[in-house]
């Protein structure tokens, strides 16, 4: 086989996967399927019965070698049931899944390992599962622990490694074995940052010659390294394209849920309370809101609101060399990145940022209330651009970004954006790096 | 469509590794059809890779359930040699006392640590296979780790138990001299592997019920402790009336009493009951290896 960017490495053509409500339901799902498998029949399941559920319907895509897809989809959406149905573990009721090469997957941390033996015969053990000979483990085995950093802690039991640990060896081993398809689930984002930074360059790396697939809550993620993505909804996909629409999508879909949810305590909370959110641009006070058209969630870094009779959709993320990150460096230009869509015609528009530091302070306002710029005196469509940092500043660590827009200090959106991690190339020491520039005098009549 | 491997493709090389390695790819299509129609050589194949791809771990799986036993002891390995000779022991003692009739063919000890050594090893792959499904499911439902490596893993414990149990024998024999005389003796060790075949064959097909149904293992364990009293194990079954007519229906009797006869006497008391229980054994196992296979992805997606 020739490897070529656009071979398909994966195809999932009409899946559907039926799981039963209860113990009883799920045995009589299995004798049917063994009965009809032990007859030579195939195990189609087209009916649902009382107490069956689809997990998956109509899943249809196609992963290339070169590709990442991102799935995405609130918890119980079918986002590991999809992976385990694609790895195999799961066969399908209907449709058919075609796999062309290898497998790797890291679906469940610790699958596979033997808590009793040391880190390093389990490395050879799932080099076995993954159809690797002793010998070719035995080369693969020093990039595996160099990747791992798990030092001497290979010879030690797997019992006595922490789950960061065994994250680590997991991922080294999956990626180092270089399959032809890469199932990933939510356990790389659980890793510390250092690790984090690791999985996705190793992924970028991977991403040339295998394809793929990568489920996440992490938006952030999503959108550095995924290709192309799918938002998944009870088992159905509801939308795929470019990771960023997915995640416009899959915003939206979150947002009228919650909606939905918080609808009764918005009816009942007090219309007039005073809206000073822009200026101070992320304070954790309840913003006026009309009711029920507001979304309403309180988090430790003050509300999430969205007035959907004035803003149809926001979008908003840190860039640094023009590319979306989550990882920026204290000495290098960045820039925040937003998009609004507005329903009607907004006066006197206002958009704050706010950056807060861990522990809920708030670090460092960027606001337009100081700049005033006459684009946003009359607001219509669609809004778009960059605020440029010529350097970003704080020193390392993770700070959380809030957004906020308001029309004439009414607030119209606010949002609490994932965290992001500040790393530095020069020493770090103290709160802030201002952007300074030196100059000298030297006195030339000193002798 | 049931494709396990519908083609093999050759693969660009990515290092020294993957150049020695035999570079092919395969084309792997899941769907509800997945296995349906697999027949006994598909079968045959992909567990012979399988076991042979999961040969380490079928050792440390055994290597670890062995330590684990003893570790927390103090004696240590003295249980590893004790408990296997227990069972010998205590019915060795009633057949001493004339609680139990015993047969002048050979000595009684022998008799009976025969009996029970055989009894152990043939009942063994039956409750063993439907334990390793149900206790191994979580590994079996979130890896592809073969299903016979698990199952094998578990036959560590058994297999040394037995030549604990040989050991003893052997002494036994050299002591009361009921040692093999005739070379007959030697079709011994293939008919045990035969009664383990047949046994597993039993115990995959019993493993499929009990995935739907727990109460098949319940039952087989019933089964299996009664059963050693009607399997000539301890005492000799009686040859005339309906319980000597029951006997040649009892595979199990067959083959502990067939294969204590000819490994101490060199001849099988009722060679055509044998052949035909060998031979069902056989057919049984293949057909049962045939259904496991097409049985077997369901089985794990139940975990």
């Amino acid at each position: 086989m020739v490897e070529s960017a656009n071979e398909v490495v994966l195809r999932a053509s009409g899946v559907f996967k039926k799981f039963g409500r209860n113990h009883l339901v799920a045995r009589r799902q299995l004798a049917g399927r063994l009965s009809a498998v032990l007859r030579g029949k195939s195990a189609e399941h087209k009916q649902i019965k009382s107490g069956d559920f689809w997990s998956l319907q109509d899943i249809n895509l196609e992963v290339c070698r070169g590709e990442v897809l991102g799935v995405i989809g609130l918890n119980g959406a079918g986002k590991s049931t999809l992976l385990r149905v694609l790895h195999g573990l799961l066969p399908p009721d209907l449709g058919e899944i075609e796999v062309n090469g290898e497998t790797g997957a890291l679906i469940e941390l610790g699958a596979g390992f033997e808590a009793s033996l040391s880190g390093r015969e389990n490395v050879f053990i799932k080099g076995a599962l993954m159809g690797r000979s002793r010998r070719e483990m035995e080369e693969l085995f020093p990039l595996i622990h160099e990747f791992s950093e798990i030092g001497d802690f290979i010879n030690s039991p797997m019992s006595s490694y922490s789950s960061g640990m065994r994250l680590r060896l997991a991922f080294a081993i999956a990626s180092t074995i270089k399959p032809d398809l890469l199932l990933l689930d939510e356990i790389v984002s659980v890793g510390d940052f250092t690790f984090k930074q690791k999985c996705r360059s190793r992924l970028n790396e991977m991403s040339e010659k295998a394809g793929v697939v990568f489920a996440s809550h992490s938006m952030s993620d999503i959108r550095s390294m995924c290709t192309k993505a799918i938002v998944l909804q009870k088992g159905k996909i509801m939308f795929r394209g470019e990771p960023d629409l997915a995640i416009d999508f899959y915003t939206d879909m979150q947002a009228q849920i919650e909606s939905k949810r918080v609808a009764p305590a918005a009816q009942s909370a007090p219309a007039d309370e005073p809206a000073s959110e822009t200026s101070a641009a992320a304070a954790p006070k309840k913003p006026a809101y009309n009711p029920g058209d507001h979304v309403v969630k309180d988090t430790r870094y003050g509300v999430i609101a969205i007035d959907r009779t004035k803003v149809l959709r926001a979008d908003h993320y840190w860039k640094m060399d023009g590319k979306p990150a989550n990882v920026l460096d204290t000495c290098k230009p960045a820039s925040f990145h937003f998009e609004v869509e507005c329903l009607q015609t907004i006066d006197d528009l206002e958009i704050g940022i706010m950056i807060w530091d861990e522990k809920g302070n708030k670090i460092a306002p960027i606001t337009t209330e100081f700049v005033k710029p006459d684009r946003l005196r009359e607001t219509s469509g669609k809004v778009k651009g960059d605020v440029n940092l010529p350097q970003f500043s704080l020193v390392p660590g993770r700070y959380i970004t809030t957004i906020a827009i308001s029309e004439k200090g009414v607030l119209l959106y606010r949002n609490v954006l994932e965290e992001i991690s500040v790393v530095s190339s020069a020493r770090p020491i103290g709160v802030v790096r201002l952007p300074a520039e030196w100059t000298f005098e030297v006195d030339a009549d000193r002798p | 469509m049931a494709t396990d491997v519908a083609q093999e493709v050759p693969r660009k090389g990515e290092g020294k590794a993957a150049k020695r390695r035999q570079n092919k790819v395969q084309r792997v299509v899941y769907s509800p059809a997945y296995r349906a129609k697999g027949g006994l050589f598909q079968a045959l194949r992909t567990y012979s890779a399988e076991i042979w791809r999961d040969r380490w771990q079928i050792w440390m799986n055994f290597l670890r359930k062995f330590k684990s036993s003893y570790s927390t002891t103090f004696f240590g390995m003295f249980w590893a040699f004790a408990l296997p000779l227990v069972p010998i022991g205590a019915y060795t003692l009633l057949a001493t006392m004339r609680v139990v009739s015993t047969t002048d063919d050979m000595s009684h000890l022998v008799y009976i640590a025969l009996g029970v050594t055989l009894y152990a090893y043939i009942t063994a792959p039956i409750e063993q296979t439907m334990a390793a499904l149900k206790s191994d499911m979580a590994l079996l439902s979130k890896t592809h780790i073969g299903v016979f490596s698990v199952i094998l893993g578990r036959f560590g414990n058994i297999a040394f138990e037995t030549l604990v149990r040989l050991g003893l024998i052997g002494v036994l024999m050299a002591f009361f001299g009921s040692y093999p005389t005739h070379w007959q003796s030697l079709y011994f060790i293939p008919l045990l592997a035969v009664a383990f075949m047949a046994s597993l064959g039993v115990g995959l097909i019993l493993a499929i019920f009990n995935a739907v149904a727990s109460d098949v293992e319940k039952v087989v364990s019933v089964v299996i402790r009664f059963g050693v009293f009607f399997s000539a194990v301890f005492f000799p079954m009686p040859q005339d009336g309906l319980s000597g007519q029951l006997t040649d229906f009892n595979p199990l009797h067959t083959f502990v009493d067939g294969l204590r006869h000819l490994l101490v006497k060199g001849y099988l008391p009722e060679w055509e009951l044998m052949a035909w229980t060998a031979g069902g054994g056989m057919v049984l196992f293949f057909i049962a290896l045939s259904l496991f296979y097409r049985a077997e992805p369901h089985l794990r997606a139940s975990g």
